[in-house]
């Protein structure tokens, strides 16, 4: 059994730790590029969405480099993901491809717990006792990485708009990620969370006050700097501190259902959208709105929306931000994205959204 | 009274029921196309697909010319659920209402409809009957749907020799702005057609169990409609051939179509199938030379 999955935010550190801590064998795809989107193109057609386009090409590509069993994460409806495994395999099997499939409940119901069953039927045969015994402490150490992964995301996120050399920031998150992947107990991962910490706290700073923007949108898209074609990274170089709620350890506890000051949260978000939509209309639609308010009321200098082109919720949500934004009179950039040749597209919008941030901050545009 | 309701919406049979049981309760003129366009400035319609941007305009413009519109919100019909477009449209009309002619905002009327049962149906009719007409209706008098018999036990009388299957959503196939008019040539040329809509749901849905695994239900309504049509025309009653009607960026068809490429592949003995896509250009040259190669192959077969 070689075990794979997507490209996800830092959830292939989750994966990949999860993996090597329990002794299972894996393949993580080749970072997403342009020729992983051109696969999931090739074999889908123009209104599927640019996750299922990119989650494709990088399957195709690790079962091309030896993979045998794929791991990804579920759903239910009415959004398109809840559907992404029955389409991809239908994909898959026509291509002739043999291999073996995990969902990891995206919810938690009797229908998830049934298919899990008889999913990991066959894996557990191929697993060890030694493989099994050491899966709660694989999961544990997997959890502590993606976490710090993900604070570190964040701090830089923050410090990127202020430092006196944008890339360093970069540079040092980069090398705090390896540091914390390569890192095999709890201890080492703490100390290279901690230490990378640090070094982007010494960066030198310019003394400017940054502009604050909220990122809402499509978890996919949001999350995955290859698909938003590091959207933060952009905005931060041209001065603009990004915040963000969409992290992969925040959809694990919303979906188990178990952390109830997140469950709270979403409660209090899904009323804060009521005045724009009076009932769910599914994956993160309500959310993208209700954050843009929030955003709006806690003082951020505008809201950046990116979502996949024809998703179904947020084409919706964008329609309703159109208007949330006069109302709250918040700056508002919204990005469908399809095709990645569109860096420059991105850079020239990013650059005219920051001068009206920056005009209505100074002057009350 | 004159009562609005997006025509798109009315190809749907349950919007049928409804409008046929509130008629049993009030003078009701429905209209479903506004007579003028106006054309107004509306709210941004992103990459959403045609027929719902089309559905949103046209009930902004049916406003000023009925009583009442009624824009219901589709989650759930005959078990399934609609496309998440369907869960945000009156909220989507209720905004552009506020932008456009806020004073008329009083008109709209949205209801939750999740039709699973006969009973959730009834509680619908009462609703709308105290809403519209501020009128109490008991349960009772509520007509009860004659039961349709299921078609796949009995014999099948075939298909004529010129007869094509159209699938899509039961508005595309309604509506020719939407079919690109694909109705009309295919009867130009002497065919005749078929679509899900003549076969009761309930055999459509059964039919389109076959690829349904514990989560994986293909949970859209419109899709098992697809799905099932599909198994039936290309393994019970066979026709000359198959078009698949599809709105530009819809989501729902973009899965669909994948899988039914995948099924027309393995099949023993195809039927000539064609995916045609469409959105708001008018121009209808395109497709009239694709289907004209389509009837080509027909014929020649």
């Amino acid at each position: 059994m070689i075990i794979t999955f997507p490209h996800l935010g830092s959830m292939y550190i989750f994966c990949k730790a999860i993996a090597e801590s329990a002794g299972i064998p894996y393949i993580l795809p080749p970072t997403t590029s342009d020729h992983t989107r051109e696969i999931g193109e090739f074999h889908t057609n123009e209104s599927v969405c640019l996750p299922l386009k990119m989650i494709l090409g990088n399957f195709i590509e690790a079962l091309e480099a030896g993979a045998d069993t794929i791991v990804m994460v579920g759903s239910g409806p009415p959004c398109r993901l809840g559907l992404y495994d029955r389409t991809i395999k239908i994909i898959l099997d026509d291509l002739g491809y043999t291999y073996r499939w995990l969902t990891i409940p995206g919810i938690f119901n009797l229908q998830s717990f049934l298919q899990n069953h008889d999913e990991t039927k066959i894996l557990k045969k191929e697993l060890s006792a030694m493989n099994i015994a050491r899966f709660p402490g694989a999961i544990l150490i997997g959890w502590r990485k993606m976490r710090w992964c993900e604070h570190l995301e964040q701090l830089a996120a923050i410090k990127r708009a202020v430092a006196q050399q944008p890339r360093l920031v970069d540079q040092t998150l980069k090398q705090g990620i390896t540091a914390i992947d390569h890192a095999k107990s709890l201890r080492a991962i703490s100390r290279a969370g901690k230490q990378t910490v640090f070094k982007i706290e010494a960066l030198k700073e310019t003394g400017l006050a940054p502009l604050k923007v909220m990122i809402v949108g499509e978890v996919y898209t949001v999350m995955e700097p290859t698909i938003n074609l590091g959207i933060e990274q952009r905005l931060g170089y041209a001065g603009v501190e990004i915040h963000r709620s969409s992290y992969f350890s925040t959809h694990i506890r919303r979906g188990s259902r178990l952390d109830r000051k997140i469950l709270k949260q979403r409660a209090t978000l899904m009323h804060l959208a009521d005045p724009y939509f009076k009932y769910d209309v599914g994956a993160e639609c309500n959310f993208s709105v209700a954050e843009t308010i929030q955003a709006a009321q806690e003082g951020y200098d505008g809201v950046v929306h990116i979502y996949p082109f024809s998703c179904m919720p947020e084409t919706n949500a964008a329609t309703v931000l159109s208007t949330v934004s006069t109302e709250y009179e918040i700056p508002m950039l919204g990005f469908a994205l399809d095709r990645k040749d569109m860096g420059l597209r991105i850079d020239t919008q990013i650059e005219a959204f920051v001068d009206i941030m920056k005009m209505k901050k100074n002057n009350g545009l | 009274m004159r009562i609005g309701i997006p025509a798109e919406l009315t190809a749907f049979p349950f919007m049928k029921w409804l409008k046929k049981q509130l008629s049993c309760h009030a003078d009701i003129k429905w209209m479903h196309q506004p007579k003028h366009n106006t054309n107004s400035i509306m709210l941004s319609e992103g990459d959403a697909c045609q027929p719902f941007k089309s559905m949103v305009r046209n009930s902004v413009d049916l406003l000023p010319e009925v009583d009442h519109l009624l824009v219901p919100r589709l989650v759930k019909l005959d078990g399934h659920l609609m496309c998440p477009n369907f869960r945000a449209l009156p909220d989507i009309v209720r905004l552009n209402i506020n932008k456009v002619c806020p004073d008329l905002k009083h008109k709209l009327h949205d209801i939750t409809i999740e039709v699973q049962s006969t009973h959730d149906k009834s509680s619908i009719i009462q609703t709308l009957c105290k809403q519209l007409f501020n009128k109490t209706i008991e349960p009772n008098v509520i007509k009860a749907e004659p039961v349709v018999e299921s078609i796949l036990n009995q014999p099948q009388q075939p298909f004529s020799k010129k007869t094509i299957a159209l699938l899509g959503h039961p508005y595309l196939l309604k509506n020719p702005r939407h079919n690109m008019g694909i109705i009309s040539q295919l009867e130009k040329t002497g065919y005749t057609i078929t679509t899900p809509g003549d076969l009761p749901f309930q055999d459509l849905d059964a039919l389109a169990k076959k690829g349904d695994y514990y989560a994986k239900n293909n949970y859209w309504r419109s899709s098992r409609e697809t799905l099932g049509a599909f198994h039936y025309y290309t393994t019970i009653k066979k026709p000359a051939g198959i078009i698949y009607l599809i709105s530009f960026n819809c989501g729902v068809d973009a899965l669909m179509r994948i899988e039914l490429m995948s099924i027309q592949n393995k099949l023993e003995h195809t039927i000539p199938f064609m995916v045609l896509v469409g959105d708001e250009h008018t121009q209808q040259e395109h497709t009239a030379t694709r289907l004209e190669a389509y009837l080509d192959i027909i014929d020649g077969i």
